[in-house]
């Protein structure tokens, strides 16, 4: 088949337009996958716990401020026995007795790390 | 005895190719020990120019027996049946990031505009007489693309295949020489200094989507470019899966590395002087030069008007990097932009255009194929 027309001027216009037209369809396509990602839709619920965390900090504040003040300081004593700045406690936590379970587990970790290591 | 060894030595002379040697073989020559120069000596592409100049010399060798089977005419089949480009783009592919593209897709028109040069070219070919489609291989090389500059070469003209390659080739590497002073032109000072917004981040789903639906979408509209279009996000994809590094490692470089040596040793292996020293040669080389002039000054008069209509956020610069020549016209994009305002990082915006010219460059070159077909062969 010979050449559709021989008008350079009609060859630019044509191609022109079908190089732009074929390069929007992209653009498009390209934004549509931004908004079909299905890992971006696994991403917020990720991004969601963050917020839900930092009322948790609150939570375990009070929990802390109704320690016997002198409890705390007994604890932070014993720390700085050990050779670590009471300056250097983040926060004391109460042990929850109700997950005995994962208490042990966690000393038996640390107890197995001591003696790896 | 001695006329036997005059006969012998006689004989001797008339088989070797100093018997044969013309002056367009000598100028022909001395081109390509140019060439060598200014790849060796200067630093111009030397991966590319370097094996296109020793093929030059090979090809005007008097009685060099090409023509028989053996590596040079397995060499010379890639070229005529257009192995090679789309084996270049498949480590092209591999080598090129479309994130900062699928980041800003808009920038996708400035490598839409950019192509305007291409039919620039075209126009004043066919005003200086070549045939529609030997003005549309010509033209081509305003896509500042070598690969497709050499495909469509082979498909539309094959005869003028060496001076549209080595005009190609040459002006891609003259690119920072070519570029600033038109970008200048058609920019103020204070359109260079804007600073542009920091992309968004790209998700793995979107890279990995992007060559496979491209690919889809353009090969069913342009059919003739499948070829090209295809290896490029193949490549692509082997970049961006994540688990397919070692076939991405193959295709950047050993297989990249050895293709381009046969496809530039190929492209010196077209420039006999019986088909290089003709006038059609330095129309050729000068409409080259049209076409990156042209295509640059539409990419960035394409760039001012998105930043007008922006609102001033986009600097218009990154449009020249349309002219596909990856990543050479973003480097030149990031220069000029640096010159003007020292703290501002131009180069993964101006990425945005230079792959999305390279798309371009193919969609225009299979346009081209579809509307004036190949030549017959």
């Amino acid at each position: 088949m010979g050449p559709v027309t021989e008008n350079p001027f009609l060859i630019a216009i044509i191609n022109m337009s079908i190089v732009f037209g074929v390069l929007i369809a992209l653009g498009v396509l390209m934004t549509l996958l931004q908004y079909v990602d299905p890992t971006k839709k696994k991403s917020k619920p990720v991004a969601a716990p963050a917020p839900a965390a930092a009322p948790a900090a609150p939570v375990a504040d009070p929990a802390a401020a109704q320690d016997n003040n002198e409890i705390i300081a007994v604890i932070a004593a014993a720390v700085a026995a050990c050779g670590v700045s009471s300056e250097q406690i983040a926060f004391v936590r109460r042990v929850d007795l109700k997950n005995s379970w994962t208490m042990n587990a966690r000393a038996e970790a640390i107890s197995v790390r001591k003696e790896c290591f | 005895m001695f006329e036997a060894f005059i006969v012998a030595i006689a004989s001797i002379w008339t088989d070797s190719g100093f018997a044969a040697l013309t002056s367009g073989h000598c100028i022909m020559i001395l081109v390509a020990l140019i060439l060598l120069y200014m790849a060796i000596g200067k630093g111009f592409e030397p991966l590319l120019l370097s094996p296109i100049a020793f093929g030059c010399i090979l090809a005007n060798i008097p009685k060099n027996g090409f023509e028989a089977p053996g590596v040079m005419s397995v060499i010379m089949y890639g070229i005529n049946h257009e192995v090679f480009p789309p084996l270049i783009f498949l480590g092209v592919g591999a080598m090129t990031d479309f994130g900062p593209l699928l980041a800003n897709p808009k920038t996708l028109l400035l490598g839409a505009a950019a192509q305007a040069g291409v039919f620039v070219a075209l126009l004043g070919a066919m005003m200086l007489g070549f045939t529609v489609q030997e003005a549309a291989a010509i033209g081509i090389i305003g896509g500042a693309d070598g690969p497709t500059s050499i495909y469509l070469a082979a498909k539309m003209a094959p005869q003028l295949l060496g001076a549209i390659a080595v005009a190609a080739y040459s002006y891609m590497s003259l690119v920072p020489l070519i570029q600033p002073p038109i970008m200048k032109l058609f920019t103020t000072e204070a359109d260079r200094k804007i600073v542009m917004k920091q992309l968004r981040p790209v998700s793995h789903f979107e890279k990995v989507a992007f060559p496979l639906m491209s690919t889809i979408v353009i090969s069913l509209l342009l059919p003739s470019v499948t070829a090209l279009i295809g290896m490029l996000m193949l490549g692509n994809l082997f970049r961006e899966a994540g688990c397919l590094d070692r076939l991405s490692d193959t295709a950047q470089n050993a297989l990249m590395n050895t293709v381009t040596i046969m496809l530039a040793t190929g492209t010196g292996l077209t420039m006999s002087a019986d088909r290089f020293l003709t006038y059609q040669t330095i129309l050729i080389v000068i409409l080259g030069l049209v076409a990156f002039i042209g295509g640059t000054a539409a990419g960035v008069i394409f760039g001012k008007l998105m930043c007008l209509v922006d609102g001033g956020a986009t600097n218009p610069l990154i449009g020249s990097a349309g002219v596909s020549a990856v990543p050479m016209a973003a480097r030149v994009s990031q220069v000029v932009g640096q010159k003007a305002n020292p703290a501002n990082f131009l180069l993964m915006h101006a990425m945005g255009p230079n792959v999305a010219g390279v798309i371009g460059t193919a969609v225009a070159a299979g346009t081209m194929l579809a509307m004036i077909g190949p030549v017959a062969k």
